[in-house]
């Protein structure tokens, strides 16, 4: 007999011993104890790990440590179910000492993994907490920047006015010495013109404060639509001529509207402003119309256009499209921030569409303002009013 | 001079001139390339112009190891953006609103 085959004899219950388990169960009741006992320890450490795998899978974030779980859980139940499905087997295989070594090593391995899961479930938290602070952490680098990128754009859209302020009265001091009239009444006009730019940032920024950190409430007053779109286009009208552009109008005359006549004027200017600014060549369109109760207004260009990687930015303070040097003939940059908050607090909305070198597309929109009991022909659905007289806008959706 | 704002490039051009400096301006990067040609003796160097960043200019007088003297005057308060221009080694950067005196004191010292 060779090692092997002692080892193995012993292993099977030696030559007078069980043949099998379902021999050793015929009658050694401390066999068929020890047996079972073995089992019901295995069931329970799987229990425990089971349970430990479905807690913590839950409260992970979706990581590499996550995935790693759940591929050992599945490992791990396959080996489980393999062992169960040994059961039939080992009853009449003659090793069924083997199978209760093996059963004893699984006991304490399983019992040793369930017993170290409860540590582990600190660090699957440490993990989680680590995904949140990582991902707090990069909110608030961005915060970070883009505080920074708004104090730069301050900095230097004040400064630079007031660099020019100084610097004129500088040489009114000089032409004033040497009694140079023209070059001092100049001097004086540029001061007054840099003073101006100061005050509009000012103004501006007050604005942008006051929506964001004051109740403004809105005064609302019955209006006509049509008569501010008119006094909008007026006041834009010299800019867009000086250009040679065309302001297109759409707005059927009786429209009625209830709201802060004030913050919608303010609205408008703002896009209508934009469009004769940011256009080179062609026309700015203000088409207005009534879905209900509910007011749009369309201001749409023929202008440089906005890239979609920009779209995310646009309503941003002192964001500009293609200034990043900060051109300060383009603006400040306030006016599409102040025209989005004044339209929230409106009980509505700005939207907008663009395309690089087709123009851009911004839509308000007013729940509720519109007031009942109008002329019929307010209703537009899409065809342009003959109240208007206006040319119907061409853009199409871009 | 290198400066995009209408009002302080008047106002500089004029007091530089009245003190007998010639004096050459420009608006943007675009007009200041042919002015860096002539090899100027200053450059009063505004640094966020509308066709790119003043930078480049001190960039490209340093490689040409021209005498330039290079006066920097900027409103900006982005850290990042004066570090790179400080690596450019200008003569003096002034913040906006410059005072004169310290200008003339700046173009004035010999390199």
């Amino acid at each position: 007999m060779t090692v092997f085959g002692d080892l193995f004899q012993w292993l099977s219950g030696g030559p007078d011993g069980y043949m099998s388990l379902t021999h050793c169960m015929k009658g050694d009741t401390f066999w068929i104890i020890l047996t079972v006992m073995l089992d019901l320890a295995v069931t329970l450490g799987y229990i425990l790990i089971a349970r430990h795998w479905w807690e913590n899978e839950k409260s992970l974030p979706n990581s590499q440590a996550k995935l790693a779980l759940r591929n050992m859980k599945q490992i791990f139940l396959f080996c489980g179910i393999c062992g169960y499905l040994f059961i039939p087997i080992k009853m009449f295989w003659p090793a069924w000492r083997l199978y209760d070594l093996f059963m004893i090593g699984l006991v304490f391995f399983t019992w040793r993994y369930a017993l170290n899961a409860r540590q582990l479930r600190v660090v699957y938290h440490e993990l989680g907490r680590t995904k949140q602070l990582a991902f707090e952490l990069e909110e608030s680098r961005a915060e970070s920047k883009r505080k920074s990128f708004f104090l730069n754009a301050i900095s230097h859209d004040l400064r630079t006015p007031l660099n020019g302020l100084m610097l004129q009265a500088d040489l009114a001091e000089l032409s004033l010495a040497g009694e140079d009239i023209e070059s001092l009444r100049d001097s004086l006009r540029e001061i007054k013109a840099c003073a101006r730019t100061t005050a509009d940032l000012l103004g501006s920024f007050l604005e942008l404060g006051r929506l964001d950190w004051s109740d403004d409430p809105s005064r609302e007053a019955s209006f006509k639509l049509k008569e501010l779109i008119d006094q909008v286009v007026d006041r834009n009208r010299p800019q867009a001529e000086a250009k040679g552009l065309e302001i297109r109008v759409e707005c059927p005359a009786g429209i009625m509207v209830c709201t802060d006549r004030q913050k919608l004027d303010r609205i408008l200017q703002n896009l209508v402003g934009n469009g004769v600014k940011f256009t080179p060549r062609g026309h700015v369109a203000i088409v207005s119309s009534r879905s209900g109760p509910n007011l749009v207004v369309d201001v749409s260009d023929t202008g440089v256009g906005i890239a979609s990687d920009q779209f995310e930015t646009i309503f941003d303070e002192f964001y500009q499209v293609n200034n990043r040097e900060r051109d300060s003939t383009k603006g400040f940059g306030l006016g599409l921030a102040i025209a989005r908050r004044l339209a929230r607090q409106l009980r509505g909305d700005l939207h907008f569409d663009s395309e690089v070198g087709r123009g851009s597309r911004f839509t308000v929109l007013l729940k509720g303002v519109v007031r009942d009991g109008i002329s019929p022909a307010a209703e537009l659905n899409g065809t342009p009013s003959a109240t208007t007289g206006a040319t119907s806008a061409s853009l199409g959706r871009r | 001079m290198v400066e995009d704002d209408l009002a302080s490039r008047k106002a500089l051009g004029a007091i530089l001139s009245r003190q007998g400096w010639e004096v050459l301006t420009a608006a943007n990067l675009a007009e200041a390339h042919p002015i860096i040609e002539t090899r100027p003796d200053v450059l009063i160097l505004d640094l966020m112009l509308p066709d790119g960043d003043g930078a480049s200019l001190l960039r490209q007088i340093r490689e040409q190891d021209s005498k330039t003297r290079v006066v920097v005057t900027t409103g900006t308060s982005d850290s990042a953006r004066l570090a790179r221009v400080y690596q450019l080694k200008p003569d003096a950067v002034l913040f906006k609103p410059i005072d004169l005196g310290m200008l003339i004191k700046a173009i004035e010292l010999p390199r």
